[in-house]
This record gives structure tokens, sequence and C-alpha cells, in this order.
């Protein structure tokens, strides 16, 4: 229980947050250093970077990945940002405004990829021609152009702005389902390998909390509106089941997840990379696959020559789906 | 859970409505969507967010546009945002 008037751990100065998980409260210069430090720590224990590594943050313009974006550059890595517009109506578009004011304010050079002027579809579209979840071809997209961004602007590694509770819910998934393939790849870093880049996860140590924190303790704008198309997909919901248990029980959902990457993965290492199959150059674009042709390059063919779907057509058309899905059960 | 507040969606914060009376309960702002919701009565943030039915590991509440530990005692002169930190992405 946090007493009434609470003060910073650190200098006894009026706090400004509780962290239950920390058994603390600080002041705006104390969380600010204890987000310095864990990604300081994040990034020593996995050797994510190194000292002059030429650093691709793809940035959405919330707030994970703008506050990675800004502790990376405050820490001395040269940081460029790649943006991508995913056509999601007006969510896309104050995402990208966010993204870009971000740079511009802080003088950051901030790369834009569109997904409809350079590839001739949109997140919408590629969901109703696919007629899989919105965020699996958004997904699908994100990794392959920010791997091939990386490639070309010759960049040592990507980072993305997952934070603890996305890597706690992604494991919470994969634990339900025992998957073991899934479970053995789920690691902060990953190396470069075979024409990817290498990537990394600095915030992995950090909550959500903690980074939204950081931002408004920065003065950094960021989306805060969900995206319209994730809305009630599970990992909001395994979130919701993990912040529950973290509520009774500060720190299990750190333990759950750090402890998963020290103690478990290391044990399925050795079968994740005994099951890794060869990879070979994509016919069409050059990217490694296991395939002929790229996951990215068979999605493209399948929304080649489409017209642009809106946003509530694929929403409502997921609305009917879930409700048809619950009258045949009852 | 509180009484049921009074639901206003898409009212600025700082807007006084017209109305030449004391505010006698604080306007709290809510997103994902963006909506206002009046609530009568101090309480601190833990209360708040309880009072919402909202899970503390899953907001922060900014005061008067600084942020606020789950002990500080809310009035009804403040202008208050409960910001979701929870994305699906």
């Amino acid at each position: 229980m946090v007493a009434v008037g609470s003060k910073c751990r650190v200098c006894r100065e009026p706090a400004i947050i509780d962290l239950p998980r920390h058994n603390a409260n600080f002041c705006g210069e104390h969380l600010l250093q204890l987000c310095r430090r864990q990604v300081e720590k994040a990034i020593a224990d996995h050797d994510m970077l190194a000292p002059g590594d030429r650093v691709l943050v793809a940035v959405s313009g919330g707030k994970d990945s703008l506050a990675v974006w800004d502790m990376l550059t405050e820490l001395g890595y040269q940081a460029d940002g790649v943006y991508l517009g995913l056509g999601i109506g007006d969510y896309s578009d104050e995402s990208a405004v966010y993204a870009r004011e971000y740079a511009e304010q802080r003088g950051l050079r901030l790369r834009t990829i569109d997904l409809r002027d350079e590839y001739g579809y949109d997140i919408p579209t590629a969901a109703d021609a696919t007629r899989r979840v919105p965020c699996s071809a958004c997904g699908l997209s994100k990794r392959h152009l920010f791997d091939a961004a990386a490639r070309d602007g010759g960049y040592d590694v990507v980072v993305t702005g997952h934070n603890l509770d996305d890597e706690a819910a992604v494991l919470f998934g994969n634990t339900l389902r025992w998957d073991v393939e899934y479970l053995g790849r789920q690691l902060p870093v990953l190396p470069a390998r075979d024409g990817f880049p290498k990537k990394a996860k600095p915030l992995m140590r950090l909550t959500e909390r903690e980074t939204a924190a950081w931002c408004i303790v920065r003065g950094i704008d960021y989306q805060v509106e969900e995206c319209p198309m994730a809305a009630g997909n599970k990992h909001l919901a395994y979130k919701a089941a993990l912040n529950a248990i973290e509520r009774d029980s500060p720190g299990a959902k750190a333990a759950f997840y750090l402890n998963f990457v020290e103690r478990m993965a290391p044990l399925l290492a050795a079968g994740t990379q005994a099951a890794a199959g060869a990879l070979h150059s994509c016919d069409r674009c050059g990217a490694p696959t296991t395939g002929e042709v790229c996951a990215f390059c068979a999605l493209r063919d399948s929304v080649a020559g489409r017209p642009f779907v809106s946003v509530d057509v694929v929403l409502g058309r997921t609305r009917r789906r879930h409700g048809h899905r619950r009258g045949d059960a009852a | 859970m509180d009484a049921d507040p009074h639901v206003r969606i898409g009212r600025p914060a700082n807007s006084t409505g017209g109305r030449l009376t004391a505010r006698l309960a604080m306007i709290v702002k809510l997103r994902q969507p963006t909506r206002e919701i009046e609530m009568p009565g101090a309480r601190t943030v833990n209360q708040l967010l309880d009072g919402l039915g909202m899970n503390r590991e899953s907001y922060l509440v900014i005061r008067n546009g600084t942020l606020a530990p789950g002990d500080a005692r809310l009035d009804d002169t403040d202008v208050i945002e409960v910001r979701p930190v929870i994305s699906g992405g």
C-alpha cells in the first residue's frame, strides 16, 4: 500500500508514479533513470547493440517505438526511424503525424514507406483479400519491409518497440498452445542470418505503463488511440489476463517473461536451430525464404488488382463472422 | 462501484458549457474512444480507477498535465485524463 503523499524512493521529492512491481514510487527524473537503466541492462545482457552500430528503429507513432527511439538517441546511438503507412484510415494518418513531428522536432531522420503508394495495397484490403485477421497481413508487411529497409540502408540492426507486456502476452499465447517452435524463437535479440538483419527489443524489461510514462514525462506526443483493426484480438485478451494477475501479484508478469528468457529459452534453442530450414532467395524480390516465393510476394499476389477496401467494411465483416460463430455454438 | 458517471462525448475538458455556477464535479477525460465524464467528490487516483472498474496496471492518470501516483488526491477543480497504456499491435 502506498502511503498518502508518496515520495520518490531515490530523492524523497513528491512522486509522480507508483510502480508496484518495484514496490516503490518515483519522481519524473528518477522514473527516467529507472527506464534508462533497464534499457541499458537489456542491451548489455543480450548484446543487442554495439557502440557505433547503425540502428534502424521501426516507428509506428505509438508510445513504445517513440520511447525506444528517444532512449537510444539519448544513450548516444546513431538511430534512424522507418515508418510504414498501413492505410488504416484516420488511425494511420494520425500516427504518421506523430512519427513525423517527433523526428522533425528532434532533427532525426525518418524514412516513410507507404503500402498504397509503393506496393498497391493497404492492410484493410489485404485482410479482406486473405480472409485472415488484419494483424496477420500487418505483421507480415512490417517484418518484410523493415528487413528490406535495413538491408538497403546498410543498417546493423532493426530495433522494435516490443515491451515486457508485449512479450509476456506472446509468451502466454505460445504457452497455452505449447507451440515449441514459436517459443524457441521468442528471444529479445535475433542475430543476423542468411540475409535477415539482426533484430533487437531493448524495451523487453519495461512495461507498457512505464514506456507510456516515459513519453509523458519527456513531453512526447504519441498515438493514444488503439488501432481499430486490433480491437478484440487475442493479444489484448492475453494482456488483460496477465494484468489481472499482476494486480494481485506485482512482479508476476516480469517473472513470467524474464525467467523464460533466462531459464527456458536456452533449453529450447538447440531444437529450434535444428528445425530451421535452409533459406534461399525469393524468385521475385530476392528476400530470404524457405519457399520459391516469399510470403510477402504471395500476399501481394493475393491483393493485386483489388480496389481498396475501407476499415469499416473489414470490421463489419469480422463482426458478422464472430456473431455467426457464436450463433453456431449456442 | 461509483454511481454511473454522466458521459459527454466530444466536449473539450476546459469548457464550462456556458454555466456560471462553480463546477461541483471533476471532469475526467477517457480514451479509446475519447470522451468525457463528470465525477463528483474528491478521491484518490486509485479510488477513481477502482470506481471506473479499471485495472491500475493498465492505466496512467494525468492531473492538470502531470502524472499522478495512485495515492494522489484529486479535487473537483482538477482536469483529469485517464490514459490507457495497453496496445494491441
